[in-house]
């Protein structure tokens, strides 16, 4: 909430492309780096379940290391980048402004489905040896994991959005106005 | 001379943050405290071995 106000604040009293661009690109790099770990860790995982000398110690020590790496990623997503982003794009080019605000829903619906259904079961089984519960509750929700076609459809929405200009320039001697 | 969208008049940018922002805290305050709380797997305290 306070970097909400904040970059409300800054949005009415300074204004200028690198402070719309930046934290678009840097949405876009967090989201980017997600999406590719998300894909690989996929994969991983689905073929570390299907080999049949697998342990439940070893998949979990193969799920620990993703727990910080999104946690952080996403805890600065959700806290700092998200306001950032709709605040100091919301004056921008209406096409922009509609990209990154479909960006935010999508992201929005893909943490609502994180929290309610993976983050909390999926951090419990990565702190200890899994079970043969556990091992089959992971098969069913690796199986049933579509984020990673959210993650792929924010991306596409940012990325589109990156490449409309914030503002138009108007040339005075001219009276034109461009975009650059 | 830079030429804005005046997109603030007609529809705020709170509307949109806000609601989200409160959804997502309200998850990150029950992850992030409380004895199962991921600051705390992350993180684990020494035992106590006070009395």
């Amino acid at each position: 909430m306070i970097t909400g106000f904040g970059a409300a604040w800054l949005m009415r009293h300074w204004r200028s492309r690198v402070q719309a661009n930046t934290p678009l690109f840097l949405a876009i790099l967090a989201i980017g780096l997600m999406t590719g770990a998300g894909l690989m860790y996929g994969w991983m995982m689905a073929a570390a379940l299907n080999e049949p000398s697998t342990t439940g110690a070893a998949l979990s020590a193969l799920m620990w290391p993703a727990v910080p790496f999104y946690i952080v990623l996403n805890s600065a997503i959700e806290l700092l980048l998200l306001a950032l982003l709709v605040f100091w794009n919301w004056d921008t080019d209406w096409r922009r402004r509609a990209l990154i605000v479909a960006g935010v829903a999508v992201y929005f619906v893909m943490r609502l489905w994180t929290y309610l259904v993976f983050a909390e079961a999926r951090l419990d089984i990565a702190s200890h040896t899994l079970s043969a519960a556990d091992i089959e509750w992971f098969k069913q929700t690796l199986a049933s994991d579509f984020r990673i076609a959210l993650n792929v459809a924010i991306f596409a929405f940012l990325l589109m959005a990156a490449c409309i200009p914030p503002w138009q320039v108007r040339d005075e001697s001219d009276g034109e106005a461009y975009t650059r | 001379m830079l030429i804005r969208a005046n997109n603030r008049d007609r529809v705020s940018p709170y509307l949109v943050v806000v609601p989200i922002l409160i959804i997502i805290l309200g998850f990150h305050g029950r992850m992030f405290s409380g004895r199962r709380s991921w600051a705390r797997q992350l993180v684990p305290l020494p035992a106590c071995s006070g009395p």
